[in-house]
């Protein structure tokens, strides 16, 4: 029987299989932003674990940036600690970040 | 956005995000989508993550499509059909020809969308047009490393024989330029349709909760009513080929005296193509607010706000209650439809133009 598109990319992803019918896929690129990276960059502080591949990492400010003035500080302040945040934690890990000021920046992913 | 446009972007790869719009590189041929915070620092610990694996979906959709329909009306089309629960559990592939004709801009929004209606992600096969996109960008392979990219690349696509769980066929030419009327995506009507009647167990009760919100009714059409806000812009639209097509549109136009209007690049990039090509000059003549990049009005977590009972057409991807600010009433439409609302200060059928 042939693949689809879907079963041809996920199968060559798989690395393992578990118990259950789980599987685990291994990701090509994992792209992080200011809003739901902190509590897993924290995560990882609390274990005392690296990022495992800080080059497959790529990481941008985008969600809560103002549109308007970016050369000033961001006025919201949980907006603003966010980014900040982002920033520190890409220096801590080892991840290149687009962040604001950079020639290239994302809106989204 | 900068993932396709730096080429980080390829066919075949697995790629995550914690957002769920992460769909939209699946427009490759790459298996992407949405993780929540747990899931991310999985993947910063392991590069890798447990998964049950999704079940099978694909989406035809044949034919030519109308002049003035955008890939934008598609996704609307096909989310309004299944409602927004009727991709869970599904990985969605994106296939026929109204599909293959679109450009890669085209197909990100559509693949941008496969999460409004439940699913996992949503995935295109690559052909010519994905490999003419990412061949020459930052990332991207080059030399001979991009031929044997490209030889595996061209191995993607599902074989003849190979079995979906679920599949639909729509016709390209029985999509018209598509609104939201409500509170999820997949209240969607086409422009000339008046806003259904939902009764009993099909939930009235949270139609009727929705209408309330967007202050309509059943039976109301959409065509002709007063708009406030014109937002274009969000990772759904707001790609070069977006803004050009808005500029080309309203060049020598002015936006309604009644209408806020702003256009966000969804990248750096973006702006610094549209401000080479002069559209940031277009549209500011006509009455524009052109905005530095960012996801600004799509989602209220910013500076950028729709103010309450006000209603706003948005090329974004999510019609939720307060989604662009509290008790803002969001109309979700292609760029094209929203160019053409700035301009009248109502919605209007944009095929009339054409």
């Amino acid at each position: 029987m042939g693949k689809t598109l879907f079963e041809k990319v996920w199968d060559a992803h798989v690395v393992d299989r578990v118990d259950g019918g789980m599987e685990v896929l291994y990701i090509d690129k994992h792209l992080i932003h200011e809003v739901t990276s902190p509590q897993a960059f924290q995560g990882l502080r609390d274990r005392q674990i690296a990022v495992a591949r800080p080059q497959k990492t790529l990481a941008t400010a985008d969600h809560n940036v103002p549109t308007k003035d970016q050369h000033l500080p961001i006025k919201e302040a949980l907006s603003r600690l966010q980014v900040e945040k982002l920033v520190e934690n890409c220096d801590e890990f080892g991840v290149t970040l687009y962040g604001l000021g950079a020639p290239i920046r994302a809106s989204y992913t | 956005m900068i993932g396709p446009e730096l080429g980080v972007t390829q066919p075949g790869m697995t790629i995550v995000c914690g957002d769920s719009h992460t769909s939209t590189h699946g427009a490759f041929g790459t298996i992407a989508f949405g993780i929540g915070t747990s899931q991310v620092e999985q993947v910063l610990a392991t590069q890798c993550l447990l998964l049950s694996r999704p079940k099978k979906m694909r989406i035809n959709v044949d034919g030519e499509l109308q002049k003035g329909v955008l890939s934008k009306d598609i996704i609307l089309y096909i989310i309004s059909q299944l409602t927004a629960a009727g991709g869970t559990g599904y990985f969605i592939e994106y296939a026929g020809s109204a599909i293959r004709n679109l450009s890669m801009e085209g197909r990100m929004t559509i693949c941008n969308m496969s999460i409004e209606m439940g699913a996992r992600g949503g995935m295109i096969a690559p052909d010519q047009i994905t490999f003419d996109y990412v061949e020459g960008r930052e990332f991207a392979p080059k030399g001979t490393d991009f031929d044997q990219a490209k030889a595996y690349w061209s191995t993607l696509y599902s074989d003849n024989d190979a079995v979906f769980d679920k599949e639909y066929h729509y016709r390209a030419e029985e999509i018209e330029p598509m609104l939201t009327y409500g509170t999820n995506p997949g209240m969607g009507i086409r422009i000339n349709d008046a806003i259904p009647t939902v009764s009993g167990d099909q939930g009235e009760a949270s139609f009727k909760k929705a209408l309330n919100y967007m202050g309509l009714s059943s039976g109301d059409k959409l065509l002709g009513h007063p708009i406030d806000y014109v937002f274009i812009g969000s990772c759904t639209n707001s790609r070069i080929e977006d803004l050009r097509l808005v500029a080309e549109f309203v060049k020598g136009k002015k936006v309604a005296e009644n209408v806020n209007a702003m256009v966000v690049p969804g990248s750096q990039q973006v702006r610094n193509q549209a401000r080479s090509e002069g559209l940031d000059q277009i549209l500011t003549e006509a009455g524009f607010d052109f905005r530095e990049a960012g996801c600004s009005a799509c989602l209220g977590m910013n500076e950028d706000k729709v103010p309450s009972g006000q209603y706003c057409v948005s090329t974004s991807n999510r019609n939720f209650e307060g989604r662009q600010g509290p008790g803002a009433r969001t109309i979700l439409a292609s760029p094209l439809m929203a160019a053409a609302t700035a301009i009248e200060g109502k919605i209007v059928d944009i095929r009339k133009y054409l």
